[in-house]
C-alpha cells in the first residue's frame, strides 16, 4: 500500500499538498558585489507539492516542500520501471537499471564494472509517486512509440525549497485542507532511506583507498 | 584542621577499591592493538609505565566499512530528455 486510505489529521515527512508555490532563483553567476546584482527569481504554482521535511521540523511558519512532477517517459522504455515505476525507488540489480537494449550496448567490460557493484540505487535524485485517482492523467509522447498515458508522478529532491507560512505552526496546527495524500508508513520509510542514500552518497576522491 | 579520621577517609575515597581517579602527574590512553585495546599509563614526558588494561576493541567497523560500501547505478544519462 503506498497511500494510506484514512490520513492523519497532521502534515507528515512526504504528503502531497495543493495551493503552495514554488521559487528558484536564477543568477548568471555568483552575486560578489551588490552593487551589480542582477537575478530573477522563478515563481511557479505547482498543482501539487511534497512535503520534505521530517514531521517534528513542521514548525514556526517554516515547511521545506518540492513540486511533484511528471514522470520522465524515457522511464518507459525500461521494461523493468515500465511495469513498476515506483521500482525506482528502491534498490535494484545493475541490469535492471537501464533497457535490456542499453545493457547489451554497454560491452562486456563495463557491463562487469557495473555488476561489481551489485545490488544498489539507480537515479538517486528521484522518488516515484504511486498512481492515485487524486491526481490527474497525463499524456508521455515517446519518438516513434506508443504515447503513454499515465498518473505515475515523482519529485526531485534537487528541487527542495523553504516555504514561509504563517498558518503552519506545528504538524497539527497547518492548513490540513491542502493536504490530499499520505504516505504510508512503508513508503516513508523507502522515500526516507533513497533520500538519506542521495546525501550519503561518498564520491570517489573521498573514499579511503 | 583534619583528624586521622578524616584523613583516612579521604584517602579511602581516593584511593580506595573501586576507585578510577588518576593521579594527576600521569596520562591513561588507549591504543587499538589488532583486535584489542589497550590502556597505558604514560608520564607527562609519555614514558611508558604500565598497561592499565586489556580489552576487546568493541568498535569492529573500521573508516572504510563505516562507509556506506555501495555506489549507485549511473544511469542517468540514459534518461536524459532529448
Amino acid at each position: 500500500m503506498f497511500y494510506v486510505k484514512v490520513m492523519d489529521k497532521a502534515l507528515r515527512f512526504g504528503d502531497v499538498l495543493q495551493g503552495y508555490p514554488s521559487t528558484t532563483p536564477i543568477v548568471e553567476g555568483p552575486i560578489l558585489k551588490e552593487t551589480v546584482a542582477r537575478y530573477n527569481i522563478n515563481v511557479d504554482l505547482p498543482k501539487f507539492t511534497v512535503v520534505m521535511d521530517p514531521c517534528c521540523e513542521i514548525r514556526n511558519k517554516t515547511v521545506s516542500l518540492t513540486p511533484l512532477i511528471k514522470a520522465s517517459r524515457k522511464f518507459f522504455d525500461n521494461p523493468y520501471f515500465a511495469e513498476d515505476l515506483t521500482r525506482i525507488n528502491r534498490e535494484m540489480e545493475p541490469q535492471q537499471a537501464v533497457s535490456p537494449l542499453v545493457w547489451k550496448k554497454l560491452g562486456i567490460e563495463e557491463r562487469q564494472r557495473r555488476l561489481e557493484v551489485g545490488r544498489t540505487y539507480a537515479l538517486l535524485n528521484l522518488f516515484i509517486y504511486e498512481k492515485h485517482d487524486l491526481l490527474p492523467l497525463y499524456t508521455l509522447q515517446r519518438k516513434a512509440k506508443e504515447d503513454v498515458v499515465t498518473n505515475y508522478y515523482m519529485i526531485d529532491f534537487r528541487s527542495t525549497y523553504k516555504l514561509c507560512c504563517d498558518k503552519i505552526i506545528s504538524p497539527e496546527d497547518s492548513p490540513l485542507e491542502s493536504k490530499i495524500l499520505q504516505l504510508s508508513i512503508e513508503t516513508r520509510d523507502e522515500l526516507r532511506k533513497k533520500l538519506v542514500n542521495y546525501y550519503a552518497n561518498v564520491p570517489a576522491e573521498d573514499k579511503v583507498v | 584542621m583534619l583528624s586521622d579520621k578524616d584523613f583516612d577517609y579521604n584517602k579511602l575515597k581516593n584511593k580506595g577499591t573501586g576507585s578510577h581517579e588518576v593521579p594527576k602527574d600521569y596520562k591513561i590512553i588507549d591504543c587499538p592493538f589488532d583486535r584489542y585495546l589497550v590502556t597505558i599509563k604514560l608520564t607527562p614526558d609519555n614514558e611508558f609505565v604500565e598497561i592499565v588494561e586489556v580489552k576487546v576493541n568493541k568498535d569492529f567497523l573500521s573508516y572504510k566499512q563505516k562507509m556506506p560500501p555501495k555506489g549507485f547505478h549511473d544511469v542517468e544519462e540514459f534518461y536524459r530528455e532529448e
